[in-house]
């Protein structure tokens, strides 16, 4: 466990940082901020299927506070559930492996970067639009590859909600029906 | 038992299930439970039919079963997913490995004629296979030699298949657990409810024999 001292000093070479050099490292914090909402705490108000849930376990015996928890824990489930339905779909329909917009302007003239900044108004549209950027497929088994790779690594980071989100069920089921 | 009433229903927006007004109307408020998790290319009716059962073999008699029941179907779809895409990736390191042996001495591309005879014998089991068995014959391998070879070429990829492959079989058996569990505890509680309501009974009979 890191002490006090420790934290700060890392909070102090964080903020030193320059941020990633290699075209891959800036590619991959590029979906830092993609958020999947796992991480957020569940407004129950805002979820009437909570409600719903939660009427259904009440009405199989259990006191409320067990039903809302199942019923919270069944919302969880689903969400992580979504969340990976999403990675599916980003990666099937993803333009960063679409061949024919990847690196699109890989080899643009800084002249040519500079209008475009200059017609959109910004260098946002560059931070938006990151696999335009990237060295494209040079061919089809390399864009193949960067899918099954990019997937696999989506779903990998998916993992430990599916776990916490299951075995928090699992818990609960054993808890609230124990015989 | 919680059926599905008819293939017309089926193409509808909502899953049905035979339950009481009740019950269908509670489930009818919960949207993840109404949507079908669906790629794209992925059928409807292919997904209400395993559904159905699964639905059979579990005997859904409640809701919370109906939700339990979708959450394994739904995990045992993406099984299926990561089966076909364990499949496709094996596939497509035996062709890499094939075209490599097959290409000329000093050349840098691998020879297409791998590539093309794996294609076609992911399209039908029957078609290319003659044409890849004579392309191992040119190179003096067997498919076993370039199956071997294919898993250490895709080695990174095939364990993280795996991975997530055994991470949905656990969510299967835990989901089933869950059931399980559930209908045991129903059970005992009718036993209970049995035994005290005998006893009951017992005891009426026993105080009008006194009386």
């Amino acid at each position: 466990m890191a002490t006090e001292k420790q934290k700060q000093a890392n909070k102090i070479n964080a903020q030193q940082s320059s941020g990633p050099q290699s075209s891959q490292g800036k590619q991959r914090s590029s979906i830092n901020a993609e958020s999947h909402g796992l991480n957020k705490s569940m407004n129950t108000l805002i979820q009437p299927e909570v409600a719903v849930l939660q009427s259904l376990f009440e009405d199989d015996g259990l006191p409320s506070d067990q039903a809302i928890e199942l019923a919270e824990a069944h919302s969880a489930r689903a969400r992580v559930r979504a969340a990976r339905k999403q990675a599916w779909e980003s990666i099937l329909s993803s333009q960063e492996m679409d061949p024919d917009e990847r690196g699109r302007f890989s080899e643009a003239s800084p002249e040519f970067l500079a209008e475009m900044d200059q017609t959109v108004g910004g260098k946002e549209w560059q931070t938006i639009l990151p696999y335009f950027f990237l060295k494209p497929f040079s061919n089809e088994k390399e864009r193949v590859d960067e899918v099954t790779i990019t997937f696999l690594d989506k779903q990998r980071r998916l993992n430990r909600y599916d776990v916490k989100a299951v075995s928090t069920l699992s818990k609960l089921y054993k808890k609230a029906y124990k015989t | 038992m919680a059926t599905k009433k008819s293939t017309k229903k089926a193409q509808s927006n909502t899953i049905v299930l035979e339950l009481n007004a009740e019950q269908t109307e509670l489930l009818a408020n919960i949207p993840w439970f109404n949507k079908r998790y669906l790629l794209p290319g992925e059928s409807v009716s292919d997904y209400d039919i395993d559904l159905q059962r699964l639905v059979e073999s579990i005997e859904v008699k409640d809701p919370l079963d109906a939700i339990l029941v979708k959450d394994i179907h739904d995990e045992l779809r993406e099984v299926q997913r990561m089966r076909a895409l364990r499949q496709s990736i094996l596939l497509r390191g035996m062709a890499e490995k094939l075209g490599r042996l097959l290409r000329a001495p000093y050349d840098f591309e691998n020879d297409p004629r791998a590539i093309v005879a794996f294609t076609e014998w992911e399209r039908s089991a029957e078609q290319g296979y003659e044409d890849i068995l004579s392309l191992l014959e040119e190179v003096d391998t067997t498919m076993g030699a370039l199956m071997a070879d294919a898993f250490s070429l895709k080695l990174k990829s095939l364990q993280q298949l795996d991975v997530q492959l055994s991470r949905h079989e656990k969510n299967v058996r835990e989901t089933l657990k869950m059931i399980d569990t559930r209908h045991n505890h129903k059970l005992m509680r009718q036993r209970i409810e049995f035994d005290l309501e005998q006893d009951r009974q017992k005891l009426i009979a026993d105080q009008s024999d006194g009386d």
